[in-house]
Order: C-alpha cells, then structure tokens, then sequence
C-alpha cells in the first residue's frame, strides 16, 4: 500500500517535472484566489516537534489581524551557510529571512541579497518596530547607509562565565573564588589529586587571565577593537594575546588542559557527566546549565563566576539576530506587519517564544513565566528555536526558575558597561577580500597551534615572530590600513553630524 | 560555376552518407540517447556556471549580468603560498590511494577468489566490506581513542612498556603513513568488489586447459588471472586519475581536523578551501578554485589516458 | 538457488600452500574490518558517562539502551526515512541498471563509430563542473523541490559506472555480436539476449555502489527537500549528528542559550551507524553470490 502511495508520488513528481520543462517554468507561481497573502519566512534551526499547533495558531491570528498567513521553512544549522547563500544566489522565492552577523549580514547586505527597509515603509506598516529602532540600532543595521534589517532589541553580552564543582572546590579545602588565582588554585588542584577528572576541556578559558577590553570585530581579520583607546589592533602583535597564549600553555605543562585538548570532540557533555571540573560558555547557556545540573546532580554544589566583572564592556551589536526581507520579496508591506506583530503583539511574541498558555507556560506577573515544557513528554514539549530574530527586550519574560548568580553578573557587567558606537561601524571588505582569506588560512596554521597550546612554552615566542611575518605576507598591514582609514572617515562622518 | 556545383554535390553526398551513416546505427543512436539527453541537461546547462570564476557574482545581477572581474578570485588561493603545498598534497595522497589501494583491493579480491568454502568465503567478504559503513567522523573519533596522549590505546601500550608515550597529534611526520592505511582499509572491501566480478567473468576453459597441462595454482593465479584483471585495473586506475585533484574533504576534515601544527603534511585543497572561504561562502573564489582543480585534473588524465591508448588502445577510457 | 559450490581442496602441497595463505590473508583482512565494528556495536550499547571516562571497548562496559531509545523517540519519523529510502534505492537500481548498461553497451560497440567520441563526451563531465548554484536553479527549475524524483534522478547516471560495464564487456569475446549479427538479431535484441546474461556479476557490482549510494544520500535531500515527510534516512541521521555542533561553532559569539540543544552523544552515532548499515549488512551475503559465481562464457557461445 505504502509502495503505491510512493509510486503514485514519484509520478506526479515526474510529470510535473515535465510539466515544469515543457511550459519553462515562466509564470507557473498561481496567486492565491481571495483574501489571504501568504508568506513565508526562513529561519535557521530544527523545525519544531509542535509546529503545527503553534503556528496554525499564529496563522489564525494573522488571517484575522491582517489577511496573511505565513510558513515557516528551516534551515539545519548543519547546512545553514551553503543553503543561506543558495537561496540568495539562485534566486529562491521566500519573504522574510532572519539574518545575523554570524550569518555574515554585512557581505550578504553589500552583495544584494535583501530588501531595502526605508522609514517610510517602516513608519506605515511597522511603526511601533520604527519606535524601537534608535539611531544607534539603525546605524548598526545599515550596509551602506541602507537599513535591510530590523535587529532584534535587547542587551546582549557575549562574554563566558565558568561553572565549577562546589562540592571538589570544598573537598581540597579551597573557599569561594574571588578571583583567578582561586581559579588557578581550584585547577592545579584537581590536577594534582583527581586523576579521573580533566580540569579543564574548554580552551575559550584561556582568554580569563589577561584583561583584554576588546572585541574581535571585524570577524575573521586578526584584528580587534580596543574599547579603552578606541582604535583598532593587530590582536597578534598585543602583549596581552601573547601572554594568554603562554598562559594557556603553562596550563597544558602543569596537567591542567589536557595536551590533545582541541582534537577531542567529546569535551562537549564531559562536565555534564563529571568527567570534568569547569564549563566555561556564555551566560545564558552556563546558567541553563547550572540549573540542570542543579536539580540532576545537587550534590556537585555547581558555583557560577565571571572573573571579569571589572574589564569594560560594550554590549552586543544588535544585529546579532534580526529579521530582513528578501531582495525579491513580493508582499514587503504584509511583511513588514507580520514582523511588527511578532515583535510587538503581546500574544504573537509569547505564542511564538514560550509556546501555549497553560500548557507550556504560566504567566507570572506581565514580566515573568514558569516554564511547563518539563513535565510534557517529547512530543508535546515546545522548542522555539531562532525565535531571536524577533527578540525584543520589553516584551520578554524572565524565567523564575533561573539561578539567582545569572541577574547578580548581569547587574555587575552593567557597572561597567561602556557607551559604545562601535558596532555602528560597518567594515566594507570589497577592497581586501583576497587578503581576508589569506590572513584567515595563516591564522588557522601559524595561530590555532599556539591558541590551542601546543606550541612548547620556550617556542612561543620564536612561533609568534614567525606566524606574525606569515600575516605580514598576508597582508595583515592592508587589511589594518583599510580598516583604519574606513574607521577614521566613520569618526568624521559621526562627528560633522553632531 | 560547375566546379562550385561539384563541391556543393559532394557536400550533399558527404552530408546524406553522414546521414546514412546515423540511420544505420539508428538502433545504438536511441539507446545512447537517454544518457546523452541526460548528461545535456544536468551536467553541461549547468557547466555555464564556470564563468562565476571570473565574475563578481552580484545576487541582483545573476550569473551572467555580475561585472567580471578578471582573475581576482583566483588571488586568495595563490596569495597564501599555501597554493603549491595543498596541490602537492592533493596529489601525492591520491596517487598513494589510487595505486596503493588498487593493488591491495586486486589481491584481497585473488586470495578470496581462491577460499574453498564458500561460507567462509563470504564471510571473511562480508567482514572486509564493514569499514565501508563506519562514517568518517566515527573513524576520527577512533582514531583519538588509539592516539589520544593521557588515554589512547597506543601510548597505553608503550606505557606499560615503559616507553615514552608520543603525541601524534604534533607530529606531521606520521600523518601521511596513518591517513593512506586508513583510507586502504576503509576501502579494500568496496573496491575489492569490481576485481571479484572481473574474476567471475573470466573465461574457465582457460583454467581447465592450464590445469590439464600441469600448471601449478600460483602460476594460473599469476600467469592467468592477474594478466586478465589487468584491463580492470588500468580502467580503475584511470577513472582515478580523473580526480587526482580532488581531495576527499570528508575523510581530511575528520581525521585532522582544525589542527594547524599537521597542515602542511595533511593539507588538501578541499580542506584549505573550505576553512578560508567558511565565512565568507564567496561564490566566485569556490568557483575559481574549482575550476583550478578540473584543469588539473584534465590535463592530467588526458596525459594518462594517451600514454594507455599508445600501450594498450582497448583499455583507454576514450 | 544456490548454484555456487565449494572449491576442492588442491592435492598439490605448493597449490595447498597457497590455498592455506589465501586463508591466512583473508582472515587477517577480515578481522582488520570486523573488530573496530565489534567496539562500534559494544559501544552503541554502552552508557554515555562509560564511553566519555573509559572510551571504547570490545564489551559493554555498561549495558544501556539510551541511544537506541534516543534515535526511536519519534519512531514514526525513523519509519519514514526507512521507507523512503528504500523505496527510491530500489527504484533507483533498477533505472540505472537499465541506464548504464544499455549506454556502455553503445560504448563497447566496436563497429559503432562515435563510440570513443561518446564516452569522452561523458566523461568530460567528471572533470568541470559549474558548480552549485546553476545546478541548484537548473533543479529548482524542473521543480524539484519536495519532488521525490530529486532523490533518484541525480544518481541515474555515474560515468564511473558505464565506464567500469564498458571495461567488462570488453572482456567478452567480440565473436558473439557479430555471430548475433549474422543470425539476424538487432543491435537491441543482442543487447537482451546476449549481453545482458554475460555481464550479471558486473551488473550486481554496479547495483551494490548504486544502493550503497542511493542508501547513504542526504546530500540531495539536504538540497531540495523541506518536507520531513521526503526526509532519506542518513539526512534524518545527519541532521541528528551536526545540528548540535554546527550550531555552536556558528553562534560562539552570540549570546543565545545553546545547552538545550541535544548533543549527539557518542554512543548516539555508533548506533546511527548501526540503523543505518544494519538492513544492509543483512542483504549484502545475498547480493555477493553475484559476483562470486563464476559464468561460463563458453556455454553461451555454443
């Protein structure tokens, strides 16, 4: 029966292949009969388990509020990049895009892949996401002088906290880390007495023990933005990049990172099944984290830290998640309202981020929630996915069964958050690319040894000189000239304005 | 004028017995025809995109309105002076699979040939097949197990040996001897196939004539059944050749991963490509290098495939 | 049914010792293959915290389930892949059977005049390549998204495959066709009757790498299929084993909880390996009486 099913599918297949073939594709898309537009939206992630049940939901809604529907296609993180520039390059039909700096919005921006969202079209269809949008975000957001993305809204820190075991912190008589000297001593520790427990698996710690204000922008150039001097630096040739390196390996020669650190590809659940004594990741995966442990292993005592409470910081770019608008986007005004809803409508934002009321969360108050997901089975449980896209910061909930330390480091990285527009600077890269790539290759050769600690500690020094004439021949000069000289006329530019 | 007309009357006949000439083949013309309409419409349409090498590719614009722009994607992939190493090592690896890999598949296929159970037969066949499925990142993850410095199996051994245990993971040295007798033995059971077919579609008369006058199993074996395979493997070997340029990403990528200190041992194109151009998905470099890869390897193959036809016409690919 | 025999044993002490390395050989090769996949089985059955503190080992170290219950929990969704694959693996071998031996068939002709010229004309496109994106609109203009035809019509044809059929043809004596022709028989009908019998164990060769490919894609559907429905299993699997890592390398940066993301655990891919090669490993005895059975050409030609 199923075989005839498939074999009656692989038919209509092949003829609507020749179909296809034979009247050239031209003009074959139908519009819909009556009221309904009907859209679609591309976002990264597994499609969830309930989508139908959430999204038929927001269907209702928005055939009501403004006569659209809209389908969502996801793309797997596995495959993102090549399917993300495929739809681009081949012209695929789709009406909203999420789009990210990690998805490298800047390039995609600047090699026409999206669709310019003026004020006007945002003050008519979208005005409460028009309120939101500052000058700051909005210069964050352009390519060119051009808005093509509504960013999401919402402060961000990119910086890791690190979790550790209370329970082998007490064992060796250790107190609370106030600082990273009690780390130190914490590792070397567990290093010396605990010889079925790694220290540490994750080589993103390497970066606790220098303070190094900066933030690597733009990606993949060797470069780094010095929030305290405001300028840029070559992130090779600091004193501070070295000395992490050289730390990184005094770690590796005492027994605390493992030699074959970066080759292991189970380092990942490690802490998760006490094989190792620190978890360092960003703040909202460490907290979840620690929650969990915290209820399946309560006698690990799981602590949180961030030792850099007091380096300053600059809160993320907001394009590190947005929403933007395919360049051949049919229906941009239904568009721009199905975004304005998701982000602004009470009732689209929590359907879409926490799923249904009363079965997947309870509201507390207007600002907080309780997450029912745990006691659903699989089936039933609502993973939202990439629902960043249309983060907004006033509409959000707090989950009350977050760990307290999350809020107390938020509220301490705030201190000493800097007034940066930094992020508004955008790095057009068309007269260098050559020198990008090839800087790019060289930093994963000459720097990813040192990086990872494998370069022997009386070497390092040796290695750097010849890894910073490698960038050298790479042109790692052009690219600072260029980035420099652009950054300078952005100052100008900024300060004739004022 | 009547010189003209004798031309133009000679071209008609040359045309009408090209055309006679079709008609006669008429029946071979339509049963080569699926594959030539196919190979028309999926592999040489899309072969205009070879252009995108030399293109600004422009998502507004499309493939054939983006501005050219000479040979500036070919730039990034020369510039790092990374080029003729990754080549080198794209090269040198393959040759190694390629030959290496046909004579181990040709005599694993020999000696199973000449099992006399056919139960164990199969099965030693069955089990030689196995690699096969074990994806590459399960063979990656193996391969920590054996090497790994605190916990592999290796420095376990030379441990209890009271040996210096070794870090393999900074020594490029070994990495070309480990990554040719992984790729042999995932793929001995695969291509071992081919030859075992080869060996079944032998004529037996053959045999039984030699085994009639006297001679011994290793002679027929080395006198009859590795002449004959030998037209198998020059084939084999050839279509091999056609990629001696193309490096198996899958296997390169698993195996050494992001490790730096080994790349210059372990380097292929495919994976130096693939970690410069990550994020920055750029069209024409990908498409510059690609074409970089196919020219190689034309005029690669075209060399081989000419030296086998002088040798030996029957076994050239065309 | 089963018509291959057991060799008898050679009397000779040279041709027994031979015989005896053939063994000896073989058996090496074999536990070469057979004992990493020993660990993988032991390890799929094994508890995740075992494998992260002690690694791989031929036993168990710690009974458990977990991985196989993991893969299953959306069993209707594993069912799926399942059928979908094998129905376009079938499908697909038998088209490219039929396919690739009538083009090598045309190739090996010795009369036919354009026969190198033919195969050149084909193998061309094994070395340039367009790449991607015009492959991908090419597709998308023939409406292959969420087309089952997309999981089959893109491997119909392999010029590795002709080219390996040609070669085999070659072995067979040329006096046939022409014996055929002279008897009357068309270029057709030589190819059925004659042809064809000849070439089975090349034939089943081609149709274990046809499946094997066509079991083991994703590529195609990662391209052009959205529909969970039209998911082939090792996409399913794929998508099972990347989707966890590659998220975390993309976003390192951005501050998006990333831990409610299932790892794939490592007992997790060694039992993928297992659902995905199991039904395979089960077929492929059957399949070797192919190209182990020896045909006798002589018979036919008399």
């Amino acid at each position: 029966m199923k075989m005839l099913k498939m074999m009656k599918r692989l038919c209509a297949g092949i003829l609507s292949v020749a179909l296809a073939s034979a009247i050239c594709a031209c003009g074959s898309e139908k519009k819909e009969g009556g009221e309904i537009t009907r859209l679609k939206m591309i976002l990264p992630g597994d499609k969830p388990a309930i989508y139908d049940e959430i999204y038929g939901k927001l269907n209702e809604m928005l055939r009501e509020d403004i006569g659209a529907e809209l389908e969502v296609e996801y793309y797997n993180y596995s495959d993102l990049n090549q399917k993300y520039s495929l739809l681009f390059s081949s012209g695929e039909e789709c009406d909203i895009v999420f789009a990210a700096d990690w998805l490298q919005y800047n390039q995609q921006a600047s090699k026409n892949s999206f669709m310019e969202i003026t004020d006007d079209m945002l003050k008519e269809y979208a005005p409460k996401t028009y309120e939101t949008l500052t000058e700051i975000i909005k210069n964050e957001a352009s390519v060119n002088g051009k808005l093509y993305m509504i960013p999401n809204t919402a402060k961000e820190y990119s910086e890791n906290v690190v979790l550790i075991r209370g329970d082998l912190r007490e064992k060796y008589g250790l107190g609370k880390l106030n600082d990273i000297n009690d780390f130190e001593k914490y590792l070397t520790m567990i290093a010396e007495k605990e010889s079925d427990i790694i220290p540490v698996v994750d080589l993103a710690l390497s970066g606790l023990w220098t303070r190094d204000a900066v933030i690597a922008i733009p990606p993949s150039t060797e470069l780094a933005y010095d929030i305290e001097k405001d300028e840029f630096v070559k992130k090779d040739y600091q004193d501070w990049y070295i000395n992490s390196v050289k730390k990184t390996r005094e770690l590796v020669d005492k027994g605390v990172i493992p030699a074959d650190i970066s080759v292991n590809k189970t380092t990942g659940s490690m802490f998760e099944n006490g094989k190792a004594a620190t978890y360092v990741k960003n703040l909202e995966t460490s907290s979840s984290m620690a929650k969990k442990l915290r209820a399946s292993h309560p006698e690990w005592k799981i602590e949180m830290y961030s030792f850099k409470k007091d380096v300053p910081k600059v809160i993320n770019s907001s394009i590190s998640n947005g929403l933007s608008l395919n360049r051949i986007c049919k229906n941009p005004e239904k568009a721009l309202q199905t975004i304005e809803l998701l982000r602004n409508d009470k009732r689209y934002f929590d359907l879409t981020w926490y799923g249904i009321e009363g079965k997947h969360w309870q509201a507390e108050g207007d600002r907080g929630y309780i997450s029912l997901n745990d006691s659903l089975p699989a089936e039933e449980k609502y993973v939202a996915g990439a629902v960043w896209g249309w983060k907004n910061e006033s509409m959000l909930r707090r989950d009350s069964s977050e760990i307290p330390e999350k809020q107390e480091i938020l509220d301490a990285w705030e201190q000493v958050t800097v007034d940066s527009d930094i992020y508004g600077f955008t790095f057009d890269d068309t007269n260098v690319k050559t020198e990008i790539a090839t800087v790019k290759s060289t930093a994963s050769q000459y720097g990813g040894p040192l990086y990872n600690g494998m370069v022997a500690a009386g070497e390092i020094d040796k290695a750097f000189s010849e890894y910073q004439k490698k960038l050298e021949q790479a042109g790692i000069d052009k690219i600072y000239d260029e980035v420099t000289r652009q950054y300078k006329e952005y100052r100008e530019k900024k300060d004739a304005g004022k | 004028m009547r010189r003209a007309n004798n031309v133009k009357a000679y071209k008609a006949l040359k045309k009408r017995s090209l055309w006679q000439e079709i008609c006669r083949y008429r029946v071979l013309w339509l049963m080569a025809m699926p594959a030539i309409i196919y190979v028309l419409l999926f592999s040489y349409t899309p072969m205009a995109g070879i252009v995108l090498a030399f293109k600004k590719y422009d998502y507004a614009s499309g493939i054939f309105k983006s501005p050219w722009c000479g040979l500036e994607n070919f730039k990034f992939f020369f510039k790092s002076g990374q080029a003729a190493v990754v080549t080198r090592n794209t090269f040198l690896y393959n040759i190694a699979f390629i030959f290496l890999g046909n004579f181990l598949q040709m005599i694993t296929a020999v000696f199973l040939s000449e099992m006399r159970n056919k139960y164990s037969k199969k099965l030693a066949q069955t089990c030689i097949f196995f690699p096969y499925f074990i994806s590459w990142v399960v063979v990656g993850a193996f391969i920590y197990n054996i090497f790994s410095v605190d916990y592999g199996v290796l420095n376990n051994i030379l441990k209890s040996m009271g040996a210096e245990p070794v870090n393999v993971y900074t020594q490029p040295r070994y990495w070309p001897f480990i990554i040719t007798v992984i790729d042999l033995w995932k793929g001995v059971g695969y291509g071992s196939v081919v030859y075992l077919a080869a060996i079944s579609g032998l004529d037996t008369s053959i045999y039984e004539a030699a085994e009639i006058d006297g001679a011994s199993l290793v002679k027929r074996v080395y006198y009859i059944t590795m002449p004959m395979l030998r037209s198998t493997m020059i084939t084999l070997i050839l279509l091999g050749l056609g990629r001696v340029f193309r490096g198996n990403f899958s296997m390169f990528y698993q195996l050494v991963g992001n490790n730096g200190v080994l790349y210059n041992h372990t380097d292929v194109i495919d994976t130096f490509v693939f970690r410069t151009l990550l994020s920055s998905n750029d069209i024409g470099m990908s498409a510059a290098v690609g074409l970089y890869q196919s020219v190689l390897c034309f005029v690669f193959i075209m060399m081989a495939n000419g030296v086998i036809k002088k040798i030996d016409d029957s076994s050239a690919l065309f | 049914m089963d018509n291959e025999e057991n060799k008898s044993m050679p009397k000779n002490p040279a041709d027994k010792a031979f015989v005896v390395f053939s063994y000896a050989f073989s058996i090496f090769m074999a536990l070469l293959g057979v004992l990493p996949f020993i660990m993988l089985i032991s390890g799929s059955f094994t508890s995740e915290a075992y494998i992260i503190n002690h690694g791989y080992s031929f036993f168990p170290g710690e009974f458990s389930l977990e991985a196989y219950k993991g893969i299953f929990r959306n069993s209707a969704k594993v069912i799926d892949a399942y059928e979908i694959t094998v129905f376009t693996t079938a499908i697909g071998i038998l088209v490219t059977l039929i396919f690739t031996s009538m083009t090598s068939y045309v190739i090996y002709r010795r009369d036919f005049p354009w026969r190198n010229k033919l195969a050149y004309f084909l193998f061309f496109t094994t070395l340039f390549s367009g790449g991607l994106t015009p492959y991908y609109m090419l597709m998308m203009k023939l409406g292959m998204k969420n087309n089952i035809a997309a999981l089959i019509v893109p491997h119909m044809l392999s010029v590795f495959n002709i080219l390996i059929v040609r070669n085999f043809m070659n072995g067979l004596p040329y006096e046939i066709v022409e014996a055929a022709k002279i008897d009357g028989a068309n270029d057709f009908q030589i190819y059925t009757t004659i042809i064809m019998p000849l070439i089975k164990p090349v034939l089943a060769t081609i149709a274990l790498f046809v499946g094997l490919e066509l079991w083991n894609q994703w590529y195609q559907c990662m391209l052009f299929v959205s529909d969970s429905k039209l998911f082939t299993l090792q996409y399913y699997l794929y998508n099972m084993l990347n989707n966890a890592t590659a998220m975390k390398e993309l976003m390192s940066g951005a501050n998006v909880d990333t831990s409610s993301i299932d790892i794939p655990q490592e007992s997790t891919k060694l039992a993928m390996t297992m659902i995905a090669a199991g039904p395979v490993l089960l077929l492929y005895p059957f399949v070797q009486k192919y190209f182990v059975k020896s045909i006798t050409v002589g018979s036919v030609k008399g």
